[in-house]
């Protein structure tokens, strides 16, 4: 499965390969295609096998007795999911998204050490809308990463001013399949809008966003693991409340504003999961910021001096840091501390990838060799001086 | 002859009539260094009086073997100067970044009352009362050209081949020649000199050794190379602080990283650097037989027993940490060195057994 990490060349390599040349239009190609075909790209269409996993990378092993196994490249997967709005004056948001890309990605990255960060990008828009909703996988590479950005097709219309980003949320509780959940610790996921949002469900959408089978990827993602299953009366009744109650299980959810104070929005997310950002230019250092307290990574007192550092004006960044003294910091750190074990490490061998936890390491292999070897006094010496 | 400390520029006179033309240059071999069970290591010089060193394969039927070291070298080449070319970059991006200028003036001052909020509003107001003086500013000039002149060195850890070629004269046998870049070979010797002329280091001396060997496997991870370290294999060049890895026989290139040698190549370096101070292993355990300087010395010493066991977490995996990567091991071994002693400049310290 593989090893491959994002870098800012690998970034500035993915652009060029796909002809990306400048910071706008990014999606032109993909919008002339949706325009011709009335379909979105496999990569961005939440139809196109609804569940979004997020797994632990693992390359073939042999064992010295000749048993193969698993082992893992990267570390343990870390899930973040960023929900954007695309409509109105927040039309050119994949233009922004690609644009700070490899800064939003590093960001992250240092809050997340021994991570492997798995990042899923989505947008959304109206429902009266063709594509209401747009999910990319969580990908790990550059390339991923820049092919799924640049097949959205965001469809920058305003309709009326409440927008439709439950079905983003709604995806986020019941269609993601997380290794992270199975060993206790939670994921991310960033909804960002500047306008109100829409509260009820009704099936007819759902199974236009997700496919006619979306109850039953429902079902198919809650078996094992822990999650609700789904019936079309439970759709005609399903609050977005409850809903963000559900992605909150799974994911430290939050909620970022732009500009404009949304007020409907407080009765979905609590203080702790809501952050005001005065533009999207500053969404990567917001999530970075958001993702490293949670983590303990960043410390509160560090959190303006790490937001000017990187590229945030200094009014903007004080307002910001103030706002993140509302959230639950700490968060990921106390559910880490009540593990009942070691979070899998590169090396770590597994017997086979559906496990939960590894049964040794390469390391452990290597101790014995190493004590012989060293009792030995051997220690690969091979050159003989004259 | 025992290593190559010290030996005295060899005289036109003394210098061997053996003369062997390469593709590219010919070389006077000077005198036979050091052998390995697949290869044979010479002095040499060039036609340009440079030293050089000549690597020929012991039979034909090693010349894969050598083959093999060149390719291995030429790819860890290519791979060092992409982590150089990409750190320049972030370097280069960071020292032109908007309000560089404004802040490292402002990192300078002495105010009484300085604002420590680092609010670059307060500061350009700051600066627009009290503008950056022409020393402050050739200052923060001086620091941006050290900080574009600083680099990995990821290349100082490994010699480089300046030629390969099928020496038909010496009965067709495999040839590199290799350079170590930036130093002189009058000023390196073998590292298993030291414990073989009964002397050690001190300790400070040992962990800018096993942080070159940690560094070295870190490189070898990101290129995705396996090769067995050993005392043997390594020259040192004190003064210069270099040490290189000059004998890659046993190296080879691989689709994935190896981790089981990775791992190995780690415990090792814990070895080695026990070893190198002096230490003795008993059946179970590696004892330190000489008085501390500091009692806080002791964690350093365990730092290294615990990395040649490959426990408290000492792994050969890597982890990213900004925009790097590192294994694990050396990762936590700086954070022990850093923590006990620092950075700083120690003098190469031996001292008897």
């Amino acid at each position: 499965m593989g090893r491959g990490v994002a870098s800012k060349t690998s970034f500035d390599s993915a652009r060029r390969a796909r002809k990306i040349v400048s910071d706008t239009h990014v999606t032109k190609a993909a919008e002339q295609q949706a325009q011709l075909t009335g379909k979105l790209s496999h990569l961005v269409d939440p139809s196109h096998d609804p569940i979004r996993r997020s797994l632990m990378r693992f390359d073939p092993y042999t064992m010295p007795n000749g048993e193969m196994v698993w082992i893992v490249t990267i570390g343990p997967p870390m899930p973040v999911e960023s929900l954007v709005d695309t409509t109105g004056s927040m039309g050119n948001n994949v233009d922004l998204m690609m644009k700070y890309l490899p800064d939003s990605h590093g960001l992250i990255m240092m809050m997340l050490p021994g991570y492997d960060l798995q990042y899923a990008p989505g947008i959304f828009g109206d429902v009266s809308d063709r594509f209401v909703f747009q999910r990319g996988q969580f990908e790990m590479t550059a390339q991923k990463l820049v092919d799924i950005l640049a097949n959205m097709v965001p469809e920058r219309d305003g309709g009326d001013w409440t927008e439709d980003p439950h079905y983003g949320i709604f995806a986020g509780a019941y269609l993601t399949n997380t290794y992270i959940n199975r060993l206790g610790l939670k994921g991310y996921h960033f909804t960002v809008s500047d306008a109100d949002t829409r509260t009820g469900y009704d099936l007819e959408t759902l199974r236009r966003v997700f496919g006619n089978d979306v109850l039953e990827k429902v079902r198919e993602n809650a078996d094992g693991n822990g999650g609700k299953i789904l019936t079309p009366s439970d759709i005609r009744t399903l609050d977005l409340r409850e809903v963000v109650s559900d992605l909150q299980r799974r994911s430290h959810a939050f909620f970022i504003e732009i500009g404009y104070k949304a007020e409907c929005w407080d009765d979905y997310y609590d203080r702790e999961h809501m952050i005001q950002l005065s533009t999207t230019q500053y969404l990567p250092q917001a999530q970075a910021a958001i993702i490293g307290l949670c983590e303990g990574t960043l410390d509160i007192q560090e959190a303006k001096d790490f937001l000017i550092e990187n590229g945030m004006l200094g009014r903007e960044a004080s307002c910001l840091a103030e706002e993140l003294r509302h959230i639950a910091i700490g968060a990921q750190e106390d559910l880490r501390r009540g593990l009942k074990y070691t979070l899998p490490q590169p090396g770590d061998l597994f017997r086979k990838k559906t496990d939960l936890l590894p049964f040794t390491s390469v390391s452990d292999l290597a101790r014995e060799q190493v004590v012989n070897e060293a009792k030995m006094g051997a220690s690969a010496d091979a050159v003989e001086w004259l | 002859m025992t290593d190559l400390e010290r030996q005295p520029r060899a005289s036109k006179d003394e210098q061997s009539k053996m003369v062997i033309k390469g593709g590219i240059g010919s070389y006077a071999i000077i005198k036979k260094l050091a052998q390995t069970a697949a290869m044979r290591y010479y002095l040499c010089q060039d036609e340009c009086q440079k030293w050089r060193i000549f690597c020929i394969a012991a039979t034909k039927a090693d010349n894969r073997v050598v083959l093999r070291a060149q390719d291995v070298l030429d790819h860890l080449a290519k791979v060092s100067t992409k982590l150089e070319d990409d750190e320049y970059d972030n370097t280069l991006k960071e020292v032109y970044a908007d309000d560089f200028v404004t802040r490292e003036v402002w990192s300078f001052r002495d105010y009484g009352d300085k604002d420590d909020s680092g609010d670059i509003m307060t500061i350009r107001w700051k600066l627009r009362q009290d503008p950056p003086t022409l020393q402050e500013l050739e200052l923060v000039e001086k620091m941006r050209a050290e900080r574009l002149q600083q680099r990995l060195h990821y290349d100082w850890l490994f010699p480089v081949v300046t030629e390969s070629f099928c020496c038909m004269e010496q009965g067709g046998r495999q040839v590199n020649v290799l350079e170590i870049p930036d130093a002189s070979l009058d000023d390196m010797t073998s590292l298993a000199g030291i414990p073989n002329k009964k002397m050690r280091l001190d300790l400070r001396s040992s962990a800018w050794i096993v942080g070159r060997m940690l560094k070295l496997q870190s490189l070898l991870c990101l290129a995705a190379v396996s090769a067995s370290m050993g005392m043997s294999k390594f020259l040192i060049a004190p003064e210069h602080h270099r040490l290189v890895m000059l004998d890659w026989g046993d190296s080879a290139i691989c689709k994935t990283v190896d981790w089981e040698s990775s791992n190995l190549n780690v415990a090792r370096a814990g070895i080695m650097g026990l070893r190198l101070i002096g230490a003795t292993s008993t059946e179970d355990e590696w004892q330190y037989p000489y008085a501390l300087e500091n009692a806080s010395d002791e964690i350093y010493i365990q730092c290294l027993r615990d990395m040649a066991a490959l426990r408290a977490g000492y792994r050969g995996e890597y982890i990213w940490e900004n925009r790097s990567m590192r294994t694990i091991a050396h990762f936590k071994f700086y954070e022990t060195v850093d923590c006990l002693w620092g950075r700083k400049y120690h003098p190469f310290t031996t001292l008897p057994m």
